[in-house]
């Protein structure tokens, strides 16, 4: 009589600690190595990728750890209201009024006449946009270049435009 | 109206090498003119490379409403017929299939005494007039929905091409008008001439059938690829009921209610990427809307932005893996002339 109460019971009991025990074998087996990680790759997967330092940060991977450390999460400028908008959600962070530069959709293009060869502009590219060897002409691959504008500062003859992209 | 004047040398197609045809073909620019616009010339090189070849024309008009392809043929049946048998003589083949939706037109052409060309009734079926679909039901033989029929040797060719290619064969003359179902009437347009010159109505009109067709815009003109002009049904749709006629009427099975709920409702789901892709616009489920919802317009919004967004996406991607790669070439660059400096260091040298 006893038996056909307490059987239920302990069969349901076995299968709760067999599965906690699962529960926890697999947290052990697959736990990410510190939450904070996770959270700078969500936050990365939210910027535009575009590498462009205009926040402030040399990329976008650093600016994601920078707002989990942080500091602002309104700083980048081609990702615009949209990116802004998903951060705030995503870090529970209230959004402020503050006024950025609206994003354009921009390429760099090098007036190839005028360029000397220098390199210059090769190095600071931070997505390889820029092909060339040195002392001849060097040119934008407009399909890789993202138009961060890091590439006009270095430019010695000032021969790079930022044309918009279609 | 006077007859164009010859812009090529007659040719009697009869004699002359199947070579010379098929670059004369190539020389006018004859293109598809059932709707899809793909040139015809690649279609006959593509089906050169194989055996057995086949000529398929396709007359199986089945848009709601047009009826351009079949006047065509009732008025120049015979000039479709000579079309046909050049094809053949390009492809060097003797099977050739006439695929008519009208009983009428079957028995006129019979007529004619065109014993190589078998002329074949088809249903007047919406999907009929898809070309893998008649090519199903002519020879029996299934083409995926990836691979081109001409690559199998049949070149399915609308019968308004066949009449192009004739008229630039026979008579040396360039395509400069077609036959276009304008508001319900058929009549011969200059190819050119702006839609809104050729019909007017207080409604919204549309490029094309009111099933596949485009909504016309003021700049658009009548070009070979147009078979109608018609009145757009947009403006008299009605929220949609959730009937499910559209999903059983798609010839590709795809779930359309489902994509044009999401499309209404600006959703982008990864699972419905392939279903819009897959999507060859012809046009069914808006003929079979009781609500008359323009779908294949959210169709094609929708596909445009998924396609937009996932180039973002890939884009974004591209520029995240090369910035990663410049970031471990100067590390790695940093990491060799530290190294070098240091064996420089502790060499002996022989100068001191």
């Amino acid at each position: 009589m006893i038996w056909q109460f307490t059987q239920p019971i302990l069969v349901l009991a076995a299968c709760g600690l067999t599965l906690s025990l699962l529960i926890v074998i697999f947290d052990v087996l697959f736990k990410s190595k510190s939450p904070k990680d996770d959270l700078i790759l969500a936050v990365n997967d939210l910027l535009p990728q575009t590498q462009c330092a205009q926040c402030g940060y040399p990329g976008c991977r650093p600016y994601a750890e920078a707002v989990i450390a942080g500091e602002h999460f309104g700083l980048c400028i081609p990702g615009g209201e949209e990116t802004r908008k998903a951060l705030a959600s995503l870090l529970d962070r209230e959004l402020d009024g503050q006024e950025l530069r609206e994003p354009a959709s921009l390429l760099a293009r090098i007036r190839e006449v005028e360029c000397i060869g220098c390199g210059l502009c090769f190095e600071a590219c931070p997505v390889d946009a820029i092909v060339g060897a040195p002392q001849f002409s060097h040119t934008v691959l407009e399909s890789h270049c993202t138009g961060c504008e890091l590439c006009v500062a270095p430019c010695p003859v000032d021969c790079i435009d930022l044309v918009p992209s279609k | 109206m006077s007859a164009p004047t010859p812009r090529f040398q007659p040719l009697d197609w009869k004699r002359e090498p199947p070579g010379v045809l098929l670059d004369r073909i190539r020389e006018a620019g004859i293109v598809g003119m059932g709707g899809a616009g793909f040139p015809s010339h690649l279609k006959f090189e593509a089906a050169l490379r194989v055996e057995n070849r086949t000529v398929v024309a396709n007359g199986v008009e089945t848009d709601p409403g047009v009826s351009a392809d079949k006047t065509l043929l009732r008025q120049k049946g015979g000039d479709v017929m000579e079309g046909i048998g050049i094809a053949a003589r390009v492809l060097n083949t003797s099977t050739c299939f006439l695929a008519v939706s009208e009983q009428s037109i079957a028995e006129q052409l019979r007529k004619g005494n065109w014993n190589d060309v078998d002329i074949v009734e088809i249903e007047n079926s919406y999907q009929n007039g898809e070309e893998r679909v008649l090519i199903e039901k002519l020879t029996g033989e299934q083409i995926a929905p990836d691979a081109y029929p001409a690559k199998h040797g049949i070149v399915v060719l609308n019968v308004a091409t066949l009449l192009a290619i004739c008229e630039c064969v026979r008579d040396g003359s360039p395509l400069t008008k077609r036959l276009a179902t304008v508001l319900g009437y058929d009549q011969w347009c200059e190819i050119g001439t702006p839609v809104s010159e050729l019909a007017s109505s207080t409604d919204e009109l549309r490029v094309g059938s009111f099933a596949n067709g485009n909504p016309a815009r003021d700049e658009d003109t009548l070009q070979p690829i147009h078979n109608a002009i018609s009145i757009d049904q947009a403006s008299r749709a009605i929220p949609c009921i959730r009937c499910g006629w559209c999903d059983s009427a798609c010839p590709k099975h795809l779930p359309v209610e489902r994509l044009l709920n999401e499309a209404t409702r600006s959703l982008s789901v990864p699972t419905s990427m392939k279903h819009l892709n897959d999507c060859n616009d012809c046009g069914a489920c808006v003929v079979s809307c009781p609500s008359r919802i323009p779908i294949i317009d959210y169709i094609r919004a929708s596909r445009d932005r998924n396609n937009s967004l996932r180039a973002t996406e890939d884009n974004a991607n591209a520029a995240l893996s090369r910035f990663e790669a410049k970031q471990r070439r100067i590390s790695v660059g940093n990491q060799r002339t530290l190294d070098d400096r240091e064996r420089r260091m502790q060499q002996d040298h022989k100068w001191q």
